[in-house]
């Protein structure tokens, strides 16, 4: 009974940090500027598209 | 003549550079490719895309670039 | 020294060219310890920093990237302000080493404005691996005598350096004039520096605002209107020009075994860009990397499978015996466990992947598909540009989307994102991956390849419609620089493939993770609390609305409804969808899909159902990311939701017409 409900406990957590995680990591995209200027090959930190400019 | 009109392996000088949008204009002489530079066509398509050597660098251009850009031929290419 | 008494805060301003690691090389500097804002009166950020160096504290203030100091965009504008009114004391110049002559048109021209100028030659490796090599003894002779420091940003070496040059030489303007111009040139700038000290009196850089007179520069002309030269004659050109012949010289003179690379290259190229085997040349590199992916992978993957078994029984057993609840146990192992760990056995075939594309990337090759593409682009009324965004695709549809960023017309853009969803993403792999081996054997790989094509072929056809009722002028603008071909950087390519990678796990401890408890409840539970029978849960009937629908396509099973569904938060919830339906553990080892097969068979899902499915899968509805990034570049919930739409009938009819046209044959 105690491991049910301390398991489903952190799997409540879990779920809800996962959730606020996925939004936050969604809303903080900041990919790519589209500046044009990647002119092929990669940056510094070997992103193309995503050089976080 | 314009660029366009160029040979795969020519080069060619620039005489001047008359594109609508300003800002590729200025990206081109940020680039380096402004009047009085060489350039060389390596490699073209059907569609009209180039690619070109300009001082050193490889650049790949669409063909309204092409069109845009008046060069006069300088000297053939062994 | 006595000269550093009064310790003074220096300020130093970094500037460079766009990508040349300036970014990068700021941050080793000032770590997280950043304050950004916005310049005055515009919307590009700014960026602040501080580090400090033998107990002096130096500010540094990270510029835009630009490639000149003209004053033709809001960047420029800012940067040059910025040097000539703020109080910098030294300008440090970020170069990218290994394109010297495209990043010494900006040192030139900031000296000219007469600052002490450091030079940071960045990206010194990529020079050594390209075999070529700099003078360092040379370039600094050249550049007025100014320092140069090799650095980098990525290894972390020459940082203390730089900080060394920096306290040492923010007192010391540029000693000599750098750029020598024509005789006739030099006489203008003469005459003009002396218009300006005759009606401004001593400037401290009138050697600069003269040149930019010349250049008939509007906002130098604003400041100083009554020094500005007639407009008859231009120099611009000339100034520009002499300044990149002096570049040549530089680079005449300090780089050496630039030619041998070059010739290397355009032999490549005259392969890889062909112009008629340029197009089937990439099409065969991209089965190659899919050849990969299935093979390599398949055969790595057996060892996750092996670790997931193992898990999914140890968790098993310590859950009975401590005494938990059955249904916590059915929602831990038959729906997070199967769920997520399903879609982690699927990692081998993802890196393979991400691995082979960051290949292509860092060994130049990528850029050039823009070009190579650009013909059949052109036919479609898009530029090659409209192409590179449609390979990202491979990856992920959401940096493609964004990535459209680079396209400057709306039309142009609404149309690429329109397609892009049809390149077909790495999530859509695991579905491939599972129903190719279940149904396809030893043809597997031929039907996940046929799955890519399929895509690319959905992605150009639909663009002609398109094209086709509403021309699009080609406007022939693509303009992109094709780096020189090199061997990949093993750091550059981990950095990259890690990056996926962790994505990827993120995902499946995210999205997929509650999407798997979502699912595991829609299937457990009706009305009346939790259900023995699947059939009878809140799924099967949102699935049952489906199956109407859904049999022509040959996917009329109320389990598909709900897989299809629930792919909408993710394609590879598809996967995890099939596992939790089913309650099959390890849902990409060799029991697990022989046991699948067997219960899909038994209700006559067979070869063809199974290709209608991925057909299905490819072509609908991409995920929620992708729709909430789509109605973020396109700010129309209108636009996106027709797109939705669009893809879902689509979807349909393509899935219809390969099931009922396969069954007339089969």
């Amino acid at each position: 009974m105690i491991a049910t409900i301390v398991i489903a406990g952190i799997i409540t957590v879990a779920a809800i940090a996962a959730a606020v995680k996925r939004v936050r990591d969604f809303r903080n995209h900041r990919y790519c500027a589209g500046c044009s200027r990647c002119a092929g090959g990669m940056n510094a930190d070997g992103n193309r598209g995503s050089c976080h400019k | 003549m314009t660029l366009y009109e160029g040979k795969t392996g020519f080069t060619y000088v620039v005489k001047g550079i008359h594109l609508e949008q300003n800002s590729i204009t200025r990206r081109l002489e940020a680039l380096g490719l402004n009047e009085m530079t060489g350039v060389q066509i390596l490699n073209r398509k059907r569609s009209g895309a180039f690619i070109i050597k300009v001082r050193g660098t490889r650049l790949a251009i669409g063909k309204y670039i092409a069109q845009g850009i008046e060069v006069e031929e300088v000297k053939k290419n062994a | 020294m006595p000269k550093h008494t009064e310790e003074k805060e220096i300020t130093v301003g970094f500037i460079g060219n766009p990508n040349c690691g300036k970014t990068t090389l700021f941050n080793a500097f000032t770590g997280a310890n950043l304050k950004v804002a916005n310049w005055p009166g515009v919307t590009v950020e700014r960026v602040e920093g501080s580090t400090t160096y033998k107990g002096r504290t130096i500010k540094l203030i990270d510029l835009p990237g630009i490639y000149s100091l003209a004053s033709y965009s809001i960047e420029e504008k800012v940067s040059r302000k910025c040097i000539m009114q703020e109080n910098i004391d030294v300008v440090v110049n970020v170069v990218d080493a290994s394109s010297l002559e495209r990043n010494l048109y900006l040192t030139l021209q900031l000296l000219e404005m007469g600052k002490p100028v450091i030079l940071a030659l960045n990206m010194m490796d990529i020079v050594e691996e390209r075999g070529m090599e700099i003078d360092l003894h040379r370039l600094p002779e050249m550049l007025g005598g100014i320092p140069v420091v090799p650095v980098s940003a990525r290894k972390r070496t020459g940082l203390d350096v730089l900080l060394h040059a920096v306290l040492h030489h923010y007192e010391e303007g540029v000693k000599d004039r750098v750029v020598h111009y024509e005789p006739e040139l030099e006489a203008a700038i003469s005459r003009t520096e002396e218009n300006l000290k005759k009606y401004y009196g001593e400037l401290v850089h009138s050697r600069w605002y003269a040149i930019k007179l010349l250049e008939q520069d509007e906002e130098i002309i604003q400041y100083y209107p009554k020094a500005a030269v007639a407009a008859d004659i231009n120099y611009e050109k000339q100034i520009i020009h002499q300044k990149y012949n002096y570049i040549d010289e530089i680079v005449e003179d300090t780089l050496f075994n630039k030619e041998s690379k070059a010739q290397a290259t355009d032999k490549v190229d005259k392969y890889l860009t062909h112009p008629v085997w340029g197009v089937p040349i990439f099409l065969g590199i991209m089965a190659l990397v899919f050849f990969l992916t299935f093979t390599v992978g398949d055969f790595l993957k057996g060892y996750f499978e092996i670790a997931l078994d193992w898990f999914s029984g140890a968790v098993s057993g310590l859950l009975i015996k401590l005494a938990v609840a059955d249904w916590l146990q059915s929602l831990l192992v038959d729906g997070i466990i199967a769920g997520v760990g399903g879609i982690l056995t699927f990692l081998p075939n993802i890196f393979i992947l991400f691995l082979a594309l960051a290949f292509l990337e860092d060994s130049g090759y990528m850029a050039r598909v823009a070009y190579v593409m650009d013909g059949i682009m052109g036919m479609l009324g898009l530029s090659g540009k409209a192409f590179l965004p449609m390979v990202l695709g491979f990856g992920c549809t959401v940096p493609a989307v964004m990535a459209t960023r680079a396209l400057e017309k709306e039309k142009d853009r609404k149309r690429t994102i329109l397609i892009t969803p049809f390149m077909s993403c790495s999530a859509r792999l695991p579905i491939y991956v599972l129903f190719a081996d279940m149904f396809f054997g030893k043809y597997a790989m031929l039907a996940a390849y046929s799955l890519y094509l399929a895509g690319v072929l959905a992605a150009i056809g639909i663009a002609l419609v398109i094209n086709h009722f509403d021309r699009g002028k080609t406007e022939g603008t693509l303009l992109i620089e094709l780096p020189e071909y090199k061997s990949p950087n093993a750091r550059t390519i981990a950095i990259y493939v890690w990056e996926k990678v962790k994505d990827y796990l993120t995902k499946a401890g995210t999205t997929i993770f509650i999407a798997s408890i979502i699912l595991w409840f829609l299937l457990n539970f009706n009305l009346q609390g939790m259900t023995e029978h699947v059939a009878d849960s809140f799924g099967a009937e949102i699935g049952k609305i489906l199956e109407p629908v859904l049999r022509p396509a040959g996917l009329g099973m109320w389990q598909i409804g709900v897989a299809l569904i629930s792919g909408i938060s993710a394609k590879e919830v598809v996967v995890s969808s099939f596992s939790v339906l089913f309650g099959i553990g390890n849902i990409n080892s060799a029991a697990g899909m022989t046991e699948l097969t067997g219960i899909l068979e038994s209700v006559g899902f067979t070869a063809l159902n199974a290709y209608a499915l991925m057909i299905f899968c490819l072509l609908y509805t991409p995920c929620a990311a992708t729709i909430a990034t789509i109605k973020k570049e396109t700010h129309s919930w209108k636009w996106t939701l027709g797109m939705v739409l669009f893809q879902l009938v689509f979807a349909w009819l393509a899935a219809v017409l390969v099931y009922q046209i396969g069954g007339l044959f089969l």
